[in-house]
């Protein structure tokens, strides 16, 4: 669909973009207001948004962005308005959603038409209600300052005029092929615009097509503005795509030598810029020592000293981004390439290495070197498959928005503690973690956490309820937990269901608590009386366990009557790798997954038994365990078919188990699990046995034995 | 088989009337060479259980795990030792990549329209399901297979 590099490159600023926003929204709600800085990035991402949306001429989403802008634009000016955050949280929100939802009618190939009424007059509801409150005071140093946003902006006051005007030089070189410079220029200038009383460019006019002149020499500004230079700086790092650039600032409206600063910009945005300003402030610049005793009260002295407290505060906004900002985005499609490619490699690697050709040759250099070559391949291999792993921080900041929206819906009160988000998972396994982490979230909100604060209090709990999203790496698992302090389960209301429901196949008291807890995963099982909008239907926990399990994970509960409830998800750590046992039957490879073999034993032809219908079992340490032939089941040629010749093979899947019997274990494998393509299984459905297949080091295919199927 | 590859990685809006024929048995088969991403030297073949015997398992194409089907066994002819001259016909259909074994290679041909006739004209008997048309050339008869119905399930 989207083929355009123009549209590609919109749509992904822009779902960087309000994921970002959405953090910093929640981020603020739970702060309980926006910080100076906050209202700053919201204001530059809206702009940012407002102006490349304008520029695909997407009506909509600018001008729903427009009119946020100028809510926050008021909100900045007027930073004593003590803006009710819920409410501009919600509105902020609610245009996140707007945004989203043109977007991907956008990425699939329709266009941005969305309905923009409701969320106009939203935001013009609550400028009125802001311009009233504001109004009221009258005790404001500035009466004189309108209030209209689109205002010319910090309109001259007499003291600036006195001698307070500077006038900046600022050259600006971009990204190498970051493309549509002149645009990126325009945008820059744009949001010095709004701090400035003129800004000049050259080229002059950047909406005409300059961008190859702007590629050789950069663009130059003048920014005539009575802002002290820290202001232009941090608009201009702050802008995307800015390789770096050149901020000279001078007194008056000529440009005086002033020390020249250059800032260098690997990346983007606010944490690349950030230590560049916590860095020791150079020497206050000419231009402002001279301003700042003439003119003291200027209007704009407020606001900076301001700003800086504000940066230097220790916001947890910085440590999240920082996680997430080394980080690129990479087509997932490009490093399943890489990775067949590798495979490739790894297979050409042993043909050079073992070629036949050179059988009984003495060659020192030769093997030195293939030593080297297959070491580098080995390294190699390891980097792109942790190239494919990634942080879940992503997808446990969604979760916020999760409880925060349940939260408003049932009138609850609840915090997420989110712990361990720099844990790596591989790329496949985060995109399955979505959907069922949101149902045990929601679960939580609903079931989980009393219905009143007052509840709460009598159970000597805090009254906001409180949500633990954990992520841990144990072994070659990871283990996400997600605990809350609600009400637990209740095992008497569970069983009652279960029985009702002819699911209790032992007696009652045979079940551990466990057992019982896992019913609530069943389809249709709700133990809830009602159906809510949020749950009751009995979907739900069966679909976490399902997309779990797909992942080839699994999911277990915990809960402490009155205490809360805790769901534990195992998942392995990549998709890609499973640790196995190679085993062979006649002249074919089997992997077993290593996790599902308990032991491997020679077997003792006096333990057989032969039950009249042919079925062999086999005693083993006092218990008996059926036995399965691969060569049977696979309908392989092979000279082992005594059970002395061969191996026998444990293996279990929860708690069921059974032996399997092969030729001879071979050794370890690290397989990468792959379909068993659907050509075979669209014609036979799944093969009884086989879960899939997997490449090994040496370009050989190898079937995976599915021990769930055998065992159960 | 290089030389073949070369014309498939060649100009492909000049695959229009172009056919690769190849040999199982002693008839000479012919298929569009749309159909054909490339061909290959017989490759290590994994077996996998319980499907039907013309499929012969799996094979790594550049770490792609693709099926291999047995043209000769499809098409009910006797089993034969596969040898130097067997090939595998990498075709890609509905997105499944999937190699086709052949005793052998045989050239790239033009066909004009006007060369291929119905097989139900000619005098077989029942005409065979996997054979679409039959064209007359001036290196003999080609039998054009009904890669549709080569592939499916039935």
């Amino acid at each position: 669909m989207a083929n355009d590099p123009m549209l590609d490159m919109f749509i992904y600023e822009n779902v960087q973009l309000t994921e970002r926003l959405e953090e910093i929204l929640i981020e603020c709600e739970n702060l309980g207001g926006f910080t100076e800085e906050h209202i700053n990035e919201i204001f530059r991402i809206m702009h940012t948004i407002k102006g490349s949306s304008a520029m695909m001429e997407y009506e909509p989403i600018s001008l729903v962005a427009h009119h946020i802008e100028d809510m926050f634009y008021f909100i900045r000016e007027h930073d004593n308005a003590t803006p009710n955050s819920d409410e501009i949280a919600d509105i902020c929100l609610g245009a996140v959603d707007f945004f989203k939802q043109e977007v991907a009618k956008i990425q699939s190939g329709g266009t941005s038409d969305g309905d923009t009424a409701a969320h106009l007059a939203r935001i013009a509801s609550y400028m009125e209600t802001l311009n009233s409150q504001n109004a009221a005071p009258p005790a404001a140093p500035e009466p004189e300052e309108a209030p209209v946003p689109e205002g010319a902006p910090a309109a001259e006051t007499p003291a600036g005029d006195a001698g307070g005007e500077n006038c900046y030089q600022c050259r600006i070189y971009f990204d190498d092929g970051c493309k549509m410079e002149n645009i990126r220029a325009y945008q820059i200038a744009n949001a010095l615009s709004d701090y400035a009383d003129r800004v000049e460019t050259e080229p002059a006019d950047l909406l005409e097509d300059c961008a190859d002149e702007i590629i050789d020499a950069g663009v130059l500004m003048l920014i005539y503005t009575d802002e002290p230079i820290e202001k232009i700086r941090s608009v201009v790092s702050q802008a995307l795509f800015v390789k770096n650039f050149d901020l000279t600032g001078g007194t008056g409206k000529a440009a005086a030598s002033a020390p020249v600063e250059t800032v260098a910009q690997t990346e983007e945005k606010t944490v690349k810029s950030k230590p560049s300003q916590a860095r020791p402030a150079p020497a206050p610049e000419p231009g402002l020592a001279a301003a700042a005793p003439a003119a003291p009260a200027s209007p704009s002295a407020p606001p900076a000293p301001a700003k800086k407290s504000a940066q230097t505060d220790e916001l947890p906004l910085s440590a999240v981004s920082e996680i997430k900002q080394n980080f690129i985005s990479v087509n997932v499609d490009k490093l399943d390439k890489l990775m067949d490619l590798m495979g490739e490699i790894v297979i050409s690697v042993s043909m050079v290495v073992n070629n036949p050709d050179l059988v009984g040759l003495q060659l020192d250099n030769f093997e030195k070197a293939s030593a080297q070559l297959l070491k580098n391949t080995g390294e190699l291999q390891g980097i792109i498959m942790s190239v494919r792993m990634l942080p879940i921080s992503s997808t446990f900041h969604k979760m916020s928005r999760i409880v925060r929206d349940t939260g408003k819906k049932l009138g609850k009160e609840a915090e997420l503690v989110i712990l361990g988000e720099e844990t790596e998972v591989d790329k496949n396994i985060i995109d399955n973690l979505s959907d069922p982490l949101m149902h045990i979230i929601r679960n939580s909100m609903d079931h989980g956490l009393e219905d009143s604060r007052e509840d709460r209090v009598s159970a000597g709990k805090n009254p906001v309820g409180r949500i633990v999203l954990e992520a841990r790496n144990s072994g070659s698992d990871v283990i996400i937990s997600c605990a809350d302090d609600g009400r637990g389960l209740d095992r008497d209301k569970i069983v009652e269901k279960a029985k009702k429901a002819g699911l209790l196949t032992r007696s009652e008291n045979e079940y551990t608590d466990k057992d019982i807890y896992q019913f609530i995963m069943l389809p249709g099982f709700s133990t809830n009386e009602t159906v809510t909008e949020l749950s009751g239907r009995g979907v739900g926990m069966d679909v976490v366990k399902k997309n779990i399990e797909k992942v080839g994970g699994t999911v277990d509960l915990d809960s402490t009557p009155g205490q809360g409830m805790t769901v534990n998800i195992r998942i392995p750590l990549t998709l890609a790798i499973l640790a196995s046992i190679e085993i062979s039957v006649g002249k074919n490879n089997y992997l077993i997954p290593t996790l599902n073999i308990r032991e491997a034993f020679k077997p003792n032809m006096d333990d057989i038994i032969i039950d009249p219908d042919g079925k062999e079992m086999i005693m083993y340490r006092g218990e008996c365990f059926n036995i399965v032939r691969l060569h049977r089941l696979f309908n392989v040629d092979t000279d082992v078919t005594e059970f002395s010749d061969g191996i026998m093979i444990m293996i279990e899947d929860d708690d069921y188990m059974t032996c399997v019997f092969a030729d001879v274990m071979v050794g370890e494998q690290q397989a990468v699990v792959k379909p068993i393509p659907s050509f075979i299984t669209e014609r036979i459905g799944d093969i009884y046995g086989i879960a899939g297949c997997t490449l090994l080091g040496d370009g050989s295919i190898s079937l995976i034995i599915d021990v769930k199927s055998l065992t159960h | 088989m290089d030389e073949f590859n070369e014309l498939l990685s060649g100009d492909l809006s000049e695959t229009q009337g172009k056919y690769l024929t190849f040999s199982v048995g002693d008839e000479e088969y012919g298929m569009e060479i749309d159909f054909v991403m490339e061909i290959i030297g017989m490759q290590p073949i994994t077996e996998v259980p319980d499907i039907p015997s013309y499929i012969k398992g799996l094979i790594n194409l550049r770490g792609k795990i693709t099926p291999v089907m047995d043209v000769r066994l499809r098409f009910n002819k006797m089993p034969q030792e596969y040898d130097e001259r067997t090939c595998i016909i990498v075709v890609m259909q509905h997105n499944n990549t999937i190699g086709l074994i052949v005793d052998t290679i045989r050239d790239v041909l033009d066909i004009d329209d006007d060369q291929i006739g119905d097989p139900a004209g000619v005098k077989t008997g029942t005409p065979n399901r996997y054979i679409r048309s039959i064209a007359r050339t001036d290196h003999g008869n080609k039998l054009i297979i009904n890669l549709e119905r080569v592939l499916s399930d039935h």
